[in-house]
């Protein structure tokens, strides 16, 4: 025996209850080994817009047999599947990098970071004591100072080899990111810092 | 709302004209022309707030050359200005979360 119930809905809007009912009895009391078998489907389906709180309550598996065979077997395989396609809020999270990074490498031991986003004014002064008219012209694009220190002759090596005219990623630790320019990169040695050799990398912002 | 803000420096200027007066011995004419127009530096921190790069975004956006009241809240008058140059820095000892921001305001008619 195969029942099939079909509720299907396209309009838009919440939906609160679907109710389906199906009942199957299936009796049996003679001797013998029955082999009974029962498919049930129940699949909610929801693809337009809106908030739907899908909701399956089932009760599957009375079966009573009280023949005078014994040995039964009741198996009650159950597949259930909800579909939901209908458009909602996406968010996509920032994935914070836990270092401060250009590209691939990570920046060794950084102690500041300092965005700076410039713009230049120009002021066109008004005679009679009125204050000036003043206009932004431009902005360059965002300039970053970052100090930090490495005891490791490779990692300076990695970083200067930054310096190499071509555009790179910056991934502050902020969670955001964009592409500069590496400026400058001011590598110190000190002997009252032994091996610790602190440095200055200059970034600016390029599309 | 400027979060958390430290320090406001102002400095103000006027324009003025300076003409020397031949054979003159003490001083020559000097005139005051025109207001030169406040440049007000405000700085401060972002604390406590897990959207800290959100609020340097909404500060920084708001440099678009459009002319904003702006109100210091120490009881002067609030003035006209736009937003110029921004500045944001983290360091180790305050960490990423605490973000120190400084933003500069010019006056304008």
């Amino acid at each position: 025996m195969q029942a099939a119930l079909a509720e299907a809905d396209q309009g838009t809007g919440n939906e609160t209850t679907v109710e389906m009912t199906a009942s199957v009895t299936l009796s049996e009391a003679g001797s013998g080994v029955e082999v009974e078998a029962m498919a049930a489907s129940l699949t909610v389906t929801e693809a337009p817009v809106g908030l739907d709180v899908p909701t399956i309550a089932y009760d599957l598996g009375i079966i009573t047999d009280s023949g005078a065979c014994s040995n039964e077997t009741v198996t009650t395989p159950g597949t259930l599947t909800v579909t939901e396609e209908g458009k909602g809020a996406e968010f996509a999270w920032r994935t914070k990098p836990s270092a401060t990074m250009i590209d691939a490498l990570l920046l060794p031991h950084v102690l500041s970071i300092r965005i700076s986003d410039p713009a230049t004014m120009s002021d066109k002064k008004v005679q009679g004591g009125s204050l000036p008219r003043r206009k932004m012209v431009a902005k360059a694009g965002r300039t970053v100072e970052i100090g930090g220190w490495s005891d490791s002759q490779t990692e300076i090596d990695a970083v200067d080899a930054l310096r190499d005219g071509l555009h790179h990623t910056f991934y502050p630790q902020t969670g955001d990111s964009f592409s500069v320019l590496v400026t400058g990169f001011e590598p110190n040695a000190s002997a009252d810092e032994y091996d610790r050799r602190t440095y200055r990398l200059s970034l600016a912002e390029a599309n | 709302m400027l979060p958390h803000v430290s320090a406001v420096q102002t400095v103000g200027s006027r324009i003025i004209h300076d003409r020397l007066v031949p054979s003159s011995k003490t001083f020559g004419s000097r005139s005051d022309e025109t207001a030169g127009g406040r440049i007000i530096t405000v700085s401060g921190q972002i604390r406590g707030d897990p959207d800290h790069v959100l609020r340097l975004e909404e500060l920084r956006v708001r440099a678009d050359d459009t002319a904003r009241s702006l109100d210091l809240e120490d009881g002067s008058a609030a003035i006209t200005a736009k937003l110029g140059p921004v500045e944001a820095t983290w360091t180790v000892e305050e960490g990423v979360e605490r973000p120190t921001y400084s933003a500069t305001f010019y006056e304008t008619s």
